[in-house]
């Protein structure tokens, strides 16, 4: 089985190498059956990686320890669903997943661009060569690797099957686990598609704006993709890891931010291309330098270049993917330069107080924490390369320089949507903003008068206030307008908004999960509580409100781990608020590594975080921790999710009666 | 790129479209990010000043950095680590090519820690106590592997 595997993974890059032939060819003689043969191509490609992966977990399942994947990342003991986990959980396995998932959204992508031509588009029929090109290009680095350097179906050494694989850390026998990984590289991965629309724009010379409503859904997807994949690192992290928080500023960490700031920054800019036209270079430049820093953190996730806990020893693939980034810089460079003159700005800025001059800020402030993020990462190896002298770069640095700027791109969310293009008159600022402002100034004056006094809270909770309220006040505009229009109660109007204008609506849901983050950022960085003690059974300690008492020690076996537990009291004064168990689990295999399991209380205002440290003849030794807003980071992600539903949801066929958009000036008629 | 915009507001109120309100904008538009990029790179100048150096065992022992906040990276030695009864404190010695040293360190103790496990401990060292560590990470042996396949 696993020969068949491997020949299937080595016609998958004979098929890309044809496929780009092929549509090249095609596109350029307009040769109808060879464009035919390319789009075949994709298909294909995409059925023998999946076919691949199928046989790959097959193996897994069977436990075909024959197979030196399979061996080193699975046992016998090992529960069915973990497969799942031990596919990825190597260089070769989650290289054959990257590839599989890039075939089969590839394929759609090719697809649907090649239905809308068949519609009668022209633009769409324009794209398609140079776009399977593009993507099947990138296919074929992939598949190489696969077949000739990375070989995912290899065999032992001398052919030996040994009886037993050695397992999967039991660090990864979560269900987060799960879904996390997987998660971030197919996020990494789908931003692919929008490189490829925009390599297949620059081939075309169909640079206008044409090609972006066709690359708007891709990217949203991605962009959703990736920042889900990033939170549920997040998640992964705080349940799991068990230090009591959620983010380190780690490399791999950054590395993952990284192309989804970029992204982020993308998806705002390519507005202003096809609204007013200009930025279309920029644009260009962002798209590439998102899918560079996409694959880097591919690559950097497994490898050891970067100083990180999570590090690996030095792969063998490095030197191919600094091949590849340099290919795909290199060659988008010189593609942007042949088609310079066609991508000229039509119009220039008419005023800083612009829809268009907030975009721009939006911009360069992602940038900039791009950069930040960048420098901080490599700094320690441009120090060792250059000075000799090693040094690491923790979250204080992280911590100093993204909050002010993080910041900034939370204030602008509020002051944005709501300027008009080309140019803001003062009443209309004074319309827009009054208030929302005085909102958000008398809140925050509640807070500093309930105790909130801490500077960067008092600022920080100022601009996610000021946000929010321009949102409901543009929710409440926008209702009112369908009410009075169509006779609609709110509740209906809301949703109407939601359909009718998902573009500018769900834009709107997804800023109110972002400013819901932020306060959960803002509280547990600014608010956390931490301490440490050892309690012996029936003694208390205090933590914020919160009394712990010890009640006793439990152990127990649960299949093949044995797991010692804390069975502790909580209560809050008088009121008893239940148990919590922190445990210390130690799996069959992995008698000397002890797998935390954190107990969290979680409500709306805070999370009670326990982690059992260690037991001796004294008592329990337990991390108690107090993180404040926590449960919003969560939320707030869920909230973007539906808002990027609403976003991408297509717009109901049948044209209803306009409503006449609320008198705020052109601002409102964005998003149609 | 001057040449092609085709400036000015259509509509009601025509703006005169001149290449010097054009240049006047660019100005503005010009010294904003000046000034914003100026302040970020003064951040992160400033936050690079946050950055903790690491030092060999030998490095620490000549001693120049007593008292300061340092890193030092290395394995845990086999057959050293004791913890403290009644409190969490952990004692072990770090190796590195240039020798050992013993290191005291209380707080949570990550999971993968033990006998040749990569460490890297941040904190102070002092001739007298040794080196005192308030951060500990533990270099997962290979994140995803198994220790079989950990060097």
């Amino acid at each position: 089985m696993a020969d068949i595997g491997q020949i299937a993974v080595f016609a998958a890059f004979l098929i890309c190498c044809f496929g780009v032939w092929a549509a090249i060819y095609g596109g350029w003689r307009g040769a109808a059956e060879f464009s035919t043969s390319a789009r075949h191509a994709v298909i294909a490609l995409a059925a023998l990686l999946a076919a691949a992966s199928g046989i790959l977990v097959a193996a897994f399942l069977t436990h075909d320890f024959g197979v030196a994947y399979v061996a080193e990342h699975s046992s016998r003991s090992m529960p069915a669903i973990y497969v799942g986990a031990a596919f990825y959980s190597g260089m070769e396995g989650s290289l054959l997943y990257w590839a599989t998932t890039l075939g089969l959204l590839g394929a759609a992508a090719t697809l649907s661009l090649w239905r809308t031509s068949h519609g009668g588009s022209r633009i769409a029929a324009q794209l398609l060569p140079g776009f399977i090109a593009c993507l099947l290009a990138i296919e074929a680095f992939f598949t190489f690797l696969m077949a000739f350097v990375a070989r995912p179906f290899a065999t032992n050494a001398g052919g030996v099957v040994p009886p037993d694989g050695a397992g999967l850390n039991p660090l990864l026998r979560d269900w987060g686990m799960l879904i996390h990984p997987p998660m971030l590289l197919a996020g990494y991965m789908s931003w692919t598609i929008p490189f490829c629309f925009a390599i297949a724009a620059l081939v075309s010379g169909r640079v206008d704006n044409a090609w972006l409503p066709l690359v708007r859904r891709w990217t949203l997807f991605a962009w959703a993709l990736l920042g889900f994949g990033n939170l549920l690192g997040a998640w992964w992290a705080y349940h799991v890891l068990g230090w009591g928080g959620y983010w380190g500023w780690d490399p791999v960490e950054n590395c993952a931010i990284m192309p989804w700031l970029t992204g982020t920054a993308f998806l705002h800019s390519i507005q202003v291309q096809e609204r007013r036209g200009t930025l279309k270079i920029w644009n260009m430049a962002l798209v590439t330098l998102t899918f560079c820093l996409a694959i880097f953190g591919t690559f950097i996730v497994r490898s050891g270049v970067l100083q990180s806990v999570h590090a690996f020893a030095l792969s063998s693939i490095g030197p191919y993917y600094f091949a590849f980034l340099a290919v795909i810089v290199i060659g988008s460079v010189a593609l942007l330069f042949w088609r310079m003159p066609a991508l000229r700005a039509e119009r220039d800025l008419d005023s800083l107080l612009s829809r268009e001059a907030a975009f721009l800020l939006n911009n360069l402030l992602f940038i900039a924490v791009t950069f930040a993020i960048f420098w901080g990462t490599i700094f320690p190896l441009i120090s060792e390369a250059i000075r000799d002298v090693k040094v690491s770069v923790g979250a204080p640095y992280f911590q100093m320089v993204n909050g002010p700027i993080l910041l900034g791109i939370v204030l602008l969310m509020g002051i944005g949507p709501l300027l008009p293009w080309r140019r803001a008159t003062r009443r209309q600022l004074g319309k827009a903003f009054l208030v929302p402002l005085v909102v958000a100034l008398g809140l925050t004056g509640i807070l500093f008068a309930v105790g909130i006094r801490e500077a960067p809270a008092v600022v920080g909770v100022f601009c996610c206030l000021f946000v929010a309220a321009t949102i409901v006040a543009e929710f409440v505009a926008g209702a009112r307008a369908r009410r009075a229009g169509l006779g609609e109660g709110y509740a209906t109007a809301v949703y109407g908004l939601l359909r009718r204008n998902g573009r500018r609506y769900g834009g709107y849901i997804i800023h109110l999960g972002i400013v819901a983050l932020a306060l959960g950022v803002l509280g547990s960085q600014v608010y956390q509580e931490e301490r440490q003690v050892t309690l012996a059974p029936g003694q208390t300690a205090q933590i914020g409100r919160y009394t712990v008492q010890l009640q006793d020690r439990i152990e127990y076996v649960d299949g093949d781990r044995r797991v010692d537990e804390a069975r502790l009291n909580i209560s809050d004064g008088d009121k008893t608020l239940g148990q919590m168990r922190p445990n210390k689990a130690f799996y069959r295999g992995f008698e000397n590594q002890a797998t935390t399991s954190v107990a969290i209380r979680t409500n709306a205002r805070e999370d009670l975080y326990i982690v059992l440290t260690t037991w001796d003849s004294k008592g329990a030794t337990l991390l108690l921790v107090v993180n404040p807003l926590v449960v919003w980071l969560w939320i707030g992600g869920a909230i973007v999710l539906v808002g990027t539903v609403f976003t991408m949801w297509p717009r109901p066929a049948t044209s209803p009666v306009r409503v006449a958009a609320p008198a705020r000036g052109e601002a409102m008629a964005y998003g149609d | 790129m001057a040449d092609t915009a085709i400036g000015g507001v259509r509509g009601a109120r025509v703006l005169p479209d001149t290449a010097a309100r054009r240049g006047g904008k660019r100005w503005q538009l010009a010294i904003v990010a000046l000034v914003i990029v100026g302040a970020i790179g003064y951040l992160v100048y400033n936050g690079l000043g946050t950055s903790v150096y690491y030092q060999t065992v030998s490095e620490l022992q000549a001693g120049t950095a007593h008292g300061q906040q340092i890193r030092l990276a290395g394995n845990v030695v086999d057959g050293s680590i004791r913890r403290e009864e009644g409190s969490s404190a952990v004692r072990f010695a770090v190796a590195d090519a240039s020798g050992n040293l013993p290191v005291v360190y209380s707080g949570v103790v990550p999971d993968i820690f033990g006998p040749g496990i990569e460490v890297v401990v941040e904190g102070k060292y002092n001739p007298s106590t040794g080196f005192v560590a308030d951060t500990m990470l533990a270099k997962c042996p290979s994140k995803f592997d198994t220790e079989a396949a950990a060097k």
